[in-house]
């Protein structure tokens, strides 16, 4: 049985036809994969003196950063060395002495970074597509809603500036001197991440020009 | 309160526009559009994803009052560092404009048979509803306003037993509201029907 159609709405099906395709597929693209995601932030603290640094020292462990409301865990330790000697191989790179294990010597500048685990959880929502327009019945399953989640690695690190600070007298107020951090997806501890990991502290140091030790700038 | 005066006149208008003598037309189109100014520095560049409604009520042959409705997505993926000086970030970014104008409209055509191509020039006003939202790495800063708008318009509406209904070129200008300066874009309406 046929049903009759109007000229005029027939002359209107391909376009509501075609439209509907449009429309379904409107929405631009956007993340495809886990390490789209990742992020380098760096900040310098304004007032500090970055012409006359030329030591460093660093703490051997990765701290476990406060999220504050509890949920943060430790990231997968096997990437705590993969962290600790990336971060040292950068300060050096950019003219540091590393004068950590040499007693009595006090650093310009010392390295404290920590690390966190976060769960995010998100919705999500889609019509899944069935057929083409052309097929009778055209058109898509009923929306499926769900919810998912990934692990959020977060590292940050920063440099404390201890030029004018008197060892052994408490309390003194010790100011950073720059502050940076690597964003992203942490997947199962393989390769990909420890790359990660190595990508996002060099890129930290090349889009931080003003980290140089001043030997390093002559 | 400006977006309701704007609902309030199109409801008027969709419940006046029947008791006029004239004919009623429907159009869908496919709206591929050119961003401007402030629109194009945030999503620069051609867009295709765009859709299209238009409803005219025709109170005479050379007269039709009406109203439209639409979609416009804009959008640019960027990747670098993004410094202002002190805080500087590398990621991806993506920047995406979701516009969805609401307008009532007059439009006056020429004097042609349906025979003939009828050219019209018009003006739409009303509302846009435009969120501009920015994801940068796993952070998202969204902003949604209702912005009033007007779009002049000038198509021209093809024979009957054309395959094409009407192509029109309409330039929408959506006034600043909350933090989002003034958005325009210039799009061009591919339709069937309104005939």
């Amino acid at each position: 049985m046929s049903i009759p159609v109007p000229p005029r709405l027939r002359r209107l099906l391909p376009a509501l036809a075609g439209a509907a395709l449009l429309v379904a597929g409107c929405y631009p693209d956007g993340p495809e994969n886990a390490e789209d995601l990742n992020m380098v932030v760096t900040a310098k603290v304004p007032g500090t003196d970055y012409a006359d640094l030329h030591t460093f020292a660093m703490e051997d462990t990765v701290i476990v950063l406060d999220t504050g409301d509890g949920s943060g865990t430790p990231i997968d330790p096997s990437f705590n060395p993969v962290i600790l000697q990336e971060l040292r191989a950068a300060m050096v790179a950019a003219g540091f002495t590393d004068v950590t294990d040499q007693a009595g010597v006090e650093p310009d500048v010392q390295l404290v970074c920590g690390a966190v685990e976060s769960e995010v959880w998100y919705y999500y929502y889609y019509w899944d597509y069935y057929g083409g327009w052309w097929y009778p019945g055209w058109g898509y399953y009923p929306p499926a809603v769900g919810v998912g989640s990934f692990d959020v690695g977060t590292l940050m690190w920063q440099l404390m500036d201890l030029r004018g600070v008197t060892p052994g007298v408490p309390d003194q107020d010790v100011r950073a001197a720059w502050i940076a951090g690597i964003n992203g997806v942490l997947q199962d501890a393989d390769s990909h991440t420890e790359d990660a990991i190595r990508t996002g502290i060099r890129q930290a140091f090349t889009q931080s020009p003003y980290i140089r030790a001043a030997a390093a700038r002559q | 309160m400006n977006r309701k005066i704007v609902l309030a006149l199109l409801l008027a208008l969709v419940a006046a526009a029947p008791a006029a003598h004239g004919q009623n037309a429907f159009g869908v189109c496919w709206t591929p559009a050119l961003p401007l100014g402030d629109t194009d520095s945030f999503a620069p560049g051609l867009t295709g994803r765009g859709i299209g409604f238009d409803w005219r009520a025709f109170r005479s042959r050379e007269f039709a009052l009406g109203a439209s409705f639409g979609w416009s997505v804009f959008h640019e993926t960027t990747s670098g560092t993004f410094d202002n000086g002190t805080v500087a970030v590398t990621a991806n970014r993506w920047n995406t404009i979701n516009a969805a104008p609401i307008y009532v409209s007059a439009f006056r055509y020429g004097q042609a048979s349906r025979r003939e191509p009828r050219w019209f020039a018009g003006l739409n006003a009303g509302t846009v509803w435009l969120e501009r939202r920015t994801l940068v790495g796993l952070l998202e800063f969204k902003d949604t306003n209702w912005h009033l708008a007007v779009a002049p318009e000038v198509g021209v509406q093809l024979p009957w037993d054309a395959f094409l209904g009407y192509a029109a070129l309409r330039w929408n200008v959506a006034f600043s509201a909350g933090d989002v300066d003034t958005q325009q874009w210039l799009e061009l309406r591919l339709g069937f029907g309104l005939d």
